[in-house]
């Protein structure tokens, strides 16, 4: 394979930026102090539905350290409603970083003190009294869709976000030709994705030039740009948004916080005070973000043999009481419209629905976990009805390397691999066929082992054409990074980028690509972190989002160090009166093939940047070049039938795991995770691989301890690390993974988005304690496997203790 | 630790604060609702050890009292009086990094970093205990500290290196 | 830590009066109210103090507590803390035929001292798997059972192990065996104004014991624990203490199960009924976690796994 022509890239080099939080010497939002900063709590609803009858300070402003307190109404008076994505009706939500005559979720903020102190917000919190009437709440998406049910936006008039069909292919045709239709439900359930660090924000308004500087950790922040401006009514160019060099992880879930941003700007305006926001942990667990609740009504058209045919879906998509980023997520599933399966005849309608639950948006994975879940679980299903081994099914339907690169019916263009050269090696990596003679073993001592797989695809560097799906006239679409690279007045190459790190080892990886260009040590190239949308480059799209950061900033960053190259090299043409052609850029120098003449970096930027009068004539000072890239997608924009190649690159990862279930306890026990991934070209396999586990292990918890359970009056039971335990080194299994790796048909640089991960173990997880228990004739149709679940489940089949 | 002697038990709603961290001493009055992490990171000004949680779940706030791993975010200010106290910033002497630091580099054992410095400080004191602990071992010293990003496996090797490495100095 | 579970028991059972209780599952606090601290030096002091103030509070290691005031389920205006009182400063000893400890002594002290994991081995196991090494090395045994929460891997312990509290009060030192310490959830049987100073726990020879949990993750509370105690002579059973966590509203003893087994050999026959009778007639609290049918049942597996586990 001519994969890694690589130098600098595809070396697993020590991540320099891990320095600063190993020492503690990292700086993260919550590590800014501003003199004179105050703090923001916010009073928020113990309900899911109910009208606010009356909201009392006065008690809350009369205690020691209370600067200020607002209320929806006061937002109301002092902004605009955020923007929303979809059309009318519902688009006709008004939507405000506090609640506005009515509560929508538990936890909805309803009021937010200002106080000197951070102990003293919270103080003052406790004493503002709201007087609630309690409303009927909805919960399910199925529910809220049927007449007479509560509406959780009364001006929309519907609790409907969007509805959307694809019809793809023949479906009928399929039917007709199948042998068997097999029907079920299938249900993907609602977690949180829980950086570490909490989201914050702090804000200072600055007086004498009318403009306000917001640090925030918003992972998009010049997308959320005409969210808070429009609110606040300010033109973009009077508010900086900043980055701290160091964001506490994020997992999509930061994305949201432009509601907290919003408010902290208009209230540090308001009293010309900086003002500080950070999430207690419970706050972020019940409102930070969630990841989308959804229900699969399917049928599949298979033949004998386990081939599919077609399939037909009805799928209800629960995104809480406000849709935010959403409905983007009822159309982002559609990257992976056909999963890993060559299967050519698809329709789906797609609704997207409101409930008084909190509000959902981007979550590693985002929509296309859910849909990769019905897929290998569809894949076990039918193994089962039809008596086929679920290994056999899945590559009785693969898709074929040589149909690679591969349009589906949907329009996304896969971008190679060989899927099913990397399920054998997973078969043989997991040691299938020893682990199925162990089952027949075990059993006969009731002991219960199971094996599942699954596939994902992680797709990565997202087209925004596929929000016009949702609305036409949605002003956004496409791509693109800015990237500026370089060599400053002392000789040091500096890099530079619009997206942030949030745990991805921006600095390292970057410098590589860069490295690349300039055949010279990563080492000895100073990549900046963190953003500021004054000083920093960025475009419209910027952000660590998507999986798009090592393909379109790192493209970026390659063309950029690429027009710099030019430069240099045309300069020292120049200045050693040379051919350029015969000119080689290396180690921090260009030298001539030819006489063996060279000059440094240094030398030329002194005279680049200062000595401008030695300049060739027409040559711009400095040695500096900016690049924004904006990729082609090919299917740029959807056509009629909502075909559209919505991303650029297809990374994807096949799962094996192997379980027991102690059937009287219900208690799983991983004892065998093998993955296998084709993350294309990988620019740090350190860094690859270190995303990959970390995204498995998320799936395991997602499938095994992540839950967030409402109980029948929307209260939420599962608010903090009490009830909504993570994951802990004692569970946290060890992991097999392995790289079958293959250059991206569609990215510059071949690499291919990785870390997302698609949820990947939540379907083998639950394939593998489905074929565990399948003594007992145990169904598995949900993506969450709690052991009250399996216990109940259990107990239906008649197990006895 | 020196303990004073009070003549008569009285109540006190702001306590005097002393304390030694990272080998240079603290003092302050503070109210007797501090939390110890606010002392070390508002007035210490001490920013590495971090908050995570609100439940003592995550142990990115962790610190070494007398000797002794805790978290800093379940342990008033007035209860570390008197006490010595290590973070993450003592953790490496003369700029040299301490054994288990190089090994959290070497092994990438971080994403974010915001985990980091409590981990750091369970591992440190866990080697302290155990200077050679198996990987069960490992698990159940660093189960207090959550994490993530990383699903442990580069931390579990960072710490099985240090400890080759003798990181229990 | 508190134990979620007893908290749900609680605000269902009493859901007004503890209102806000349910701020555990909405609490957006994670500071504490203002409090004013009192620091004695003895234990005549603390009790002294405790007297006069009808609404201070103890604090010994504070891991149960300092949650609860940070989330602000709970906050006392006056805390007591025991961190400066001399005479129950961490210490461990064999005064033959039981062990002592003081109320300080913490978890991890407990889990790997000597004597009590050669004498006492389901303590130290119990001690062992408290929460997590943070937790461990804070938390206080004096605190854990006079918290009164009937998930504590302590309390529980205790039970089966027939512990003795020796507690001073403003009237001078009293004795009271463990059983009937627990009176229901997050309450004991100690007087506002006394203060345990340690714990007395038997051991003999011919004690077989251990604890078992099963929990969400491992450092959260049990969904179910049992500490098992049987005291054997020849091959069968002479006495038998079992002690049920996550049960009911306290700790529980299973006294039926305990009666059965008396006499008898430990089968597997005699085991699995002995588990039966252990949570006939129970009716644990429900949670998020674990319906009170769910967790009647995981607590009779772990008694039977745990009476199975005894080398006998």
């Amino acid at each position: 394979m001519a994969l890694q022509e690589y130098k600098w890239m595809g070396k697993p080099l020590k991540v320099k930026e891990d320095v600063y939080p190993i020492t503690g010497k990292a700086t993260y939002l919550d590590d800014i102090d501003i003199p004179g900063t105050l703090y923001l709590a916010y009073v928020r609803s113990p309900v899911a539905h109910a009208r606010i009858k009356r909201i009392d300070t006065s008690k809350a402003l009369a205690h020691p350290g209370v600067v200020y307190c607002v209320t929806g109404e006061d937002v109301k008076k002092a902004l605009s409603p955020f923007m929303e994505i979809t059309e009318p009706p519902n688009g006709r939500i008004y939507d405000y970083p506090l609640a506005v005559d009515k509560v929508r979720y538990f936890g909805e903020p309803v009021a937010a003190i200002v106080a000197t102190s951070r102990y003293a917000a919270e103080d003052a919190a406790e004493l503002v009294e709201v007087e609630y009437e309690q409303l009927g709440c909805v919960l399910d998406a199925e529910e809220a869709l049927k007449p007479g049910a509560p509406l959780v936006h009364d001006e929309a008039g519907t609790n409907l976000v969007w509805r959307g069909v694809w019809d793809l292919g023949s479906v009928d045709t399929a039917f007709a030709q199948a042998d068997r239709v097999i029907k079920d439900k299938i249900y993907f359930h609602r977690y949180a994705p829980i950086p570490l660090e909490p989201s914050g924000v702090l804000a200072a308004y600055d007086e004498s030039q009318d403009s306000l500087t917001i640090y925030n950790m918003i992972p998009m922040p010049m997308f959320v740009i005409p969210m808070i401006c429009g609110a606040l009514r300010m033109p973009p160019s009077k508010v900086r948004m900043i980055h701290p060099p160091n964001i506490g992880g994020s997992f999509g879930g930061k994305i949201m916080s432009y509601t907290h941003a919003t408010l902290v700007a208009l209230l540090a305006k308001t009293l010309k005070k900086p003002v500080k926001y950070v999430e207690t942990r419970t706050e972020n667990i019940e409102s930070g973000t969630h990841s989308n609740e959804r229900t699969f009504h399917v049928e599949v058209a298979v033949k004998k043999d386990g081939t599919i045919l077609g399939l037909r879906a009805k799928i209800y998509d629960n995104c809480g009481a406000y849709p935010r980023y959403e409905p983007a997520g009822a159309v982002i599933w559609s990257q992976v419209t056909p999963g890993v399966y060559a299967v050519k005849n698809i329709s789906i309608e797609f609704a997207q629905v409101m409930t008084n639950k909190g509000p959902t948006s981007p979550v590693r994975g985002y929509s296309r976990l859910q849909h990769n879940f019905m897929w290998e679980k569809l894949m076990d299903i039918v193994a089962r009805e039809l008596g086929l081994d679920p290994a056999e099914v899945r590559l009785r339907n693969l898709i074929k390397a040589a149909d690679m690169p591969y349009t589906g019916p949907s329009g996304t263009i896969y971008d190679g691999g060989d899927y099913e050269r990397v399920f054998r090696k997973l078969l043989d990596a997991l040691e299938y066929t020893k682990w199925r003679k162990l089952q027949e073993e075990y059993r006969a001592k009731k002991r219960y082992i199971g094996i599942g797989f699954s596939a994902v695809i992680d797709s990565a560097a997202n087209n925004f054409g596929q929000v016009k799906i949702i609305n036409k006239y949605f002003p956004v679409s496409g791509n693109s990074e800015a990237a500026m690279v370089m060599i400053d007045q002392g000789g040091q190459v500096v890099a530079r980028t619009g997206t942030s790190d949030t745990g991805q080892s921006h600095a390292t990886t970057f410098a590589q690509i860069v490295a690349e260009e300039l055949d010279m040590d990563p080492s000895r190239i100073e990549f900046q972190r963190g953003f500021d949308s004054v000083s920093g480059v960025w475009a419209a799209h910027s952000g660590a989002y998507a999986s798009r950061s090592a393909v379109l900033a790192g493209t970026a960053l390659a063309l950029a160090a690429r027009k710099l190259k030019e430069k240099v090299v045309l300069l020292a043409a120049n200045l050693l009166k040379e051919d350029p052609a015969n000119l080689v850029v290396k180690d921090g120098k260009v030298v001539s093939s030819q006489s063996g003449k060279q000059i440094s970096f240094e030398e030329l930027a002194l005279i680049a940047w200062s000595d401008v009068l030695l300049l060739p004539e027409g040559f711009e000072p400095g040695l500096v070049s900016y690049y924004v890239y904006k990729p082609d997608f090919k299917n740029n924009l959807p056509d009629p039938k909502n075909r559209i190649n919505n991303t650029l690159t297809y990374s994807y990862t096949m799962h094996g795991t192997v379980v027991e279930v102690d059937a009287e306890t219900a208690q799983i026990k991983i004892l065998k995770h093998v993955a296998v991934s084709d993350p294309g070209v990988m620019i740090n396999p350190l860094v690859v691989e270190g995303q990959e586990a970390g995204a498995a292990i998320q799936g395991i918890e997602a499938a095994l301890l992540d839950n967030l359970e409402y109980d029948d009056n929307g209260v939420l039971l599962a608010s903090n690390f009490w009830l909504y335990p993570p994951i802990t080194t004692q569970e946290a299994p060890n992991l097999e993974i392995i790289h079958d790796a293959t250059r991206s048909t569609s990215s510059l640089t071949g690499v291919r988005g990785v870390g997302e991960g698609g949820g990947g173990p939540v379907g083998s997880l639950a394939n593998a304690v489905e074929d565990a228990l399948s003594p007992f004739g145990v169904k598995i149709r949900s993506s969450h496997l709690s052991s009250k679940y399996l216990y109940s489940l259990l107990k239906k089949s008649g197990v006895k203790a | 630790m020196a303990v004073q002697k009070y003549s008569k038990v009285e109540p006190e709603e702001n306590v005097r604060v002393s304390v030694k961290i990272n080998g240079r001493v603290y003092a302050e009055t503070v109210e007797a609702r501090m939390l110890l992490i606010d002392f070390i990171r508002d007035v210490a000004k001490l920013k590495g050890s971090k908050i995570g949680c609100d439940t003592t779940s995550c142990g990115a706030c962790t610190v070494i009292v007398n000797g002794r791993s805790v978290k800093s975010c379940t342990m008033f200010a007035f209860e570390a009086d008197g006490a010595e106290i290590l973070t993450v910033e003592g953790l490496s002497a003369d700029d040299k990094l301490h054994p288990l630091q190089e090994a959290f580099w070497n092994n990438h054992a971080l994403q974010c970093g915001y985990c980091t410095a409590g981990m750091l400080m369970s591992a440190y004191y866990l080697l302290k205990k155990n200077p050679h602990p198996t990987e069960e071992e490992i698990r159940k010293g660093l189960a207090g500290n959550i994490c993530r990003c990383t699903g442990y496996i580069n931390i579990i090797k960072a710490v099985k290196e240090a400890a080759s490495k003798g990181g229990s100095a | 830590m508190e134990s979620l579970t007893l908290l749900f028991f609680v605000v269902e059972v009493n859901f007004r009066k503890l209102f806000k209780l349910r701020g555990l599952f909405n609490s957006k606090h994670m500071r504490p109210a203002s409090f004013s601290v009192f620091r004695p030096l003895s234990l005549k002091e603390a009790v002294g103090v405790l007297s006069e103030n009808d609404d201070a509070k103890v604090l010994a290691g504070g891991q149960s507590l300092i949650p609860m005031m940070k989330l602000r389920v709970f906050s006392p205006p006056k805390l007591v803390s025991l961190q400066r009182v001399k005479e129950i400063q961490p210490k461990i000893s064999d005064e033959g035929g039981y062990i002592s400890i003081n109320s300080l002594t913490t978890y991890e002290d407990i889990a790997h001292n000597g004597d009590i994991r050669q004498k006492l081995p389901a303590l130290a196991k119990a001690a062992g798997e408290v929460a997590d090494q943070q937790i461990r090395n804070r938390g206080t045994i004096g605190g854990n059972v006079c918290h009164g929460d009937s998930a504590a891997n302590l309390g529980v312990t205790l039970l089966a192990l027939g512990a003795t509290l020796v507690i001073e009060g403003v009237r001078g030192e009293r004795k009271a065996g463990i059983d009937g310490f627990h009176t229901g959830p997050f309450s004991v049987a100690l007087e506002h104004d006394e203060v345990v100073k340690r714990f007395e726990v038997p051991y003999d020879n011919s004690s077989k014991q251990t604890f078992m949990k099963i929990s969400k993750t491992a450092t959260t509370w049990p969904m179910a624990s049992v500490a098992v105690n049987i005291s054997v002579s020849g091959s069968t059973v002479a006495k038998a203490r079992i002690a049920l966590g996550v049960a009911g509203p306290t700790v529980l003893r299973a006294h039926r199960a305990e009666a059965y087994l008396e006499g008898k050999s430990l089968s597997a026959d005699v085991v699995a009924k002995a588990a039966e009778l252990a949570v006939d007639g129970l009716n644990p609290p429900s949670d998020i976690h674990a319906d009170s049918e769910y967790r009647a049942h995981l607590l009779k597996v772990l008694t039977r796994r745990s009476l199975e586990s005894l080398e006998v």
